[in-house]
């Protein structure tokens, strides 16, 4: 962490899962409330460890951050339709991939204004749609794929009951093989014993 | 095609703070998709102010939540001849929302009962509903109705219903907080008691 004289121009070193560092500036990691309680207060020495986010996710929450710096106080969500020409951009050039990490980054480092607008798009995307639309759209199974999954995962089982029916099977089988030399030796002892006798009684 | 996303793959409060920004009525239909779904809407905590159900030929469902109101109408088959063929709500049926003609389906098949109790549970509406019976209420079994909808809290029985069907709902439903009768149902009674008393007393 390194601290200049003026508290905006401090720069942060943030770390992503595949352990890269990167700068972010003081003003833009305040806008997360996460950071606020962790780090704000004890300072930082040395990078700060978001690992379970990678840095494509992290730099792109922090781009937005970066940008809405000199925004006003946040007071509530925007309206999509409200939105400028660069926050549209921002959304419009993620894939779901990456939209799904953000929101996830954002809603872990409580970032308000990213996960409002974020969620606020999600709710656009489900509006006017019916209960079956709504299904597939949020890619929930229907009863007969429940079915379907139950009656694979009753398969399964059944399988895997048979895979343990038969270890058990053979491991009863390996236990008579291991009885074995027990009885060959007692037979070899009684055969040794007979033949001693037999000599003692020759003698 | 659809786009696909995986909602309810999110943390529960990002899918909580995106409930947020929907409507009732939107609520609504993504409760019915899954259990989870409707824990998650009835987590939001939105109460509806009164429910009504108005029986005529058809039932009328109108829901009032903190300003918004939507309603649902079930058995509007106004395409079919016989106007009063009875009906049987124990039966599975889709709910139709008002003056857009939208069909909402539950994912599970739902009775008129479950609608209600759906209903109740996700806008947190825990009195008795109120109940307006008008003209063509006949086709529905007093009985059955008594079964789905439980007590009342306000009763109206319009001045077109039957008498028969009026006393038949005034022996089911015999105990609203309010009452209101377009018209006596026992008129006739009292006349014929009017009459002979007025005989007898010559």
């Amino acid at each position: 962490m390194t601290s200049p004289a003026s508290s905006s121009e401090v720069k942060y070193l943030i770390e992503s899962s595949e352990g890269n560092t990167f700068d972010v500036s003081g003003a833009a990691l305040r806008q997360s409330n996460t950071f606020n309680a962790m780090f704000l207060n004890i300072g930082a020495d040395g990078p700060i460890p978001f690992t379970d986010y990678n840095e494509a996710t992290l730099k792109k929450v922090f781009e937005y951050c970066e940008h809405s710096v000199n925004e006003e106080n946040y007071s509530g969500p925007k309206h999509q339709d409200d939105l400028s020409k660069w926050d549209l951009n921002f959304f419009n050039e993620m894939d779901q991939k990456m939209f799904i990490d953000v929101i996830n980054a954002s809603n872990f480092l409580d970032i308000e204004r990213l996960t409002s607008y974020c969620c606020e798009r999600i709710a656009r995307m489900l509006r006017g749609k019916n209960t079956q639309e709504m299904i597939k759209v949020i890619t929930l199974p229907t009863a007969e794929e429940l079915e379907a999954k139950q009656k694979v995962e009753e398969k399964k089982a059944a399988a895997a009951k048979k895979v343990a029916e038969k270890a058990a099977e053979t491991a009863e089988k390996t236990e008579t093989l291991e009885e074995l030399p027990v009885q060959q030796l007692v037979q070899t002892t009684r055969n040794k014993l007979t033949r001693k006798y037999l000599s003692f009684s020759n003698e | 095609m659809q786009p696909i996303f995986p909602l309810f793959r999110l943390p529960e409060n990002v899918i909580v703070h995106v409930l947020q920004y929907m409507d009732p009525k939107q609520l609504l239909i993504i409760s019915l998709v899954s259990t989870k779904s409707k824990n998650l809407v009835t987590s939001l905590g939105l109460r509806a102010r009164n429910v009504y159900i108005y029986i005529s030929r058809e039932i009328s469902l109108p829901v009032a939540i903190e300003g918004y109101i939507f309603a649902l109408k079930f058995y509007d088959d106004s395409n079919i001849q016989n106007e009063l063929l009875s009906v049987d709500i124990t039966l599975p049926v889709d709910a139709l929302l008002l003056f857009v003609n939208e069909a909402i389906k539950s994912s599970t098949p739902f009775n008129f009962s479950d609608w209600l109790d759906h209903i109740k549970s996700v806008f947190c509406y825990a009195k008795p509903p109120n109940i307006k019976f008008y003209r063509g209420c006949e086709r529905f079994e007093i009985q059955s109705l008594k079964e789905a909808i439980g007590n009342v809290d306000f009763l109206h029985v319009d001045s077109e219903v039957t008498d028969v069907y009026n006393k038949e709902v005034l022996k089911h439903f015999n105990a609203p907080n309010k009452l209101y009768l377009g018209r006596n149902p026992f008129d006739e009674t009292c006349e014929i008691q009017l009459h002979s008393l007025s005989k007898t007393s010559k």
